[in-house]
């Protein structure tokens, strides 16, 4: 049984049309923190992204971020009530996802 | 918000003397109290210093941008600095930072910081713009250079 904590990203988890033969796992979230994805959570953000081997994208809109890199999801601009989603795939995607979807529904901690 | 409503030429310093973060940002905030005669040197180095603390801003790719929120502030201030040895910032990737944007916002402004925050880093994250500020001459081209790229996003 999954800890209850879990459960809800693991519902959002779908798996995406395989591209390049490897599949995609997306995530849709929405940023709870007053501030939105300003610097310190970006940097959060992209220190845990960073832990898996997985390519890690973030859409906001049309807009699209490499989750890898502070400057890109900075560009989203992303404020408080922003619907953003997570698309990560290779390597470990779903753990990437779970840990990153639970990272902004915490509020990046802040 | 468009980036050259905000910066002024005569907040461009293109030549840091600063070689360490603690002088770098005494620099920036010595140049915003010599613009600005409503906010303190000392208070400006204070509040920058203390965001730091809560973690580097200094990002990858060279780049920081420290910043912080100041009562009563009537507008935002922005400031490019650049050092083209670089400076060790305590950076999230550990090289040496070369360009530094400097927001100062009142504190109300949480809205209008992530704005202009997510419009500058529109314009820093392409690589050619970022190696067109080192290669530019003086504080002139470099605001030239902010303008002009500021002007193709929408």
């Amino acid at each position: 049984m999954p800890k209850k904590s879990t459960k809800p990203s693991a519902r959002r988890i779908k798996s995406f049309r395989k591209e390049n033969g490897r599949e995609w796992h997306a995530g849709l979230f929405r940023v709870v923190n007053a501030d939105g994805i300003h610097t310190r959570p970006a940097a959060a953000f992209v220190k845990l992204a960073q832990r898996f081997p997985s390519e890690v994208r973030v859409y906001k809109k049309k807009q699209c971020a490499d989750g890898k890199s502070i400057l890109n999801i900075l560009s989203l601009g992303a404020e408080k009530g922003t619907a953003i989603t997570i698309k990560t795939r290779g390597l470990k995607s779903k753990e990437a996802l779970r840990a990153l979807g639970k990272l902004i529904r915490a509020g990046f901690n802040e | 918000m468009k980036i050259a409503e905000t910066l002024k030429r005569e907040l461009i310093l293109p030549n840091l003397a600063a070689q360490n973060k603690l002088d770098s940002i005494m620099e920036f905030a010595a140049a915003i109290a010599k613009h600005f005669s409503e906010i303190k040197k000392d208070d400006i180095g204070h509040i920058l210093l203390e965001r730091e603390k809560l973690g580097s801003t200094g990002i990858q790719d060279g780049v920081a941008i420290p910043h912080g929120k100041i009562k009563g502030l009537s507008q935002m201030i922005v400031v490019f600095g650049r050092s083209l040895r670089g400076i060790d910032f305590q950076s999230f990737d550990n090289k040496p930072t070369h360009l530094f944007f400097v927001l100062l916002a009142p504190d109300h402004a949480t809205s209008e910081h992530l704005k202009l925050l997510a419009r500058l880093s529109r314009l820093l994250k392409k690589e050619s713009l970022r190696e067109e500020l080192i290669r530019a001459k003086d504080a002139e081209e470099i605001y030239q250079t902010l303008c002009e790229e500021d002007k193709k996003l929408p």
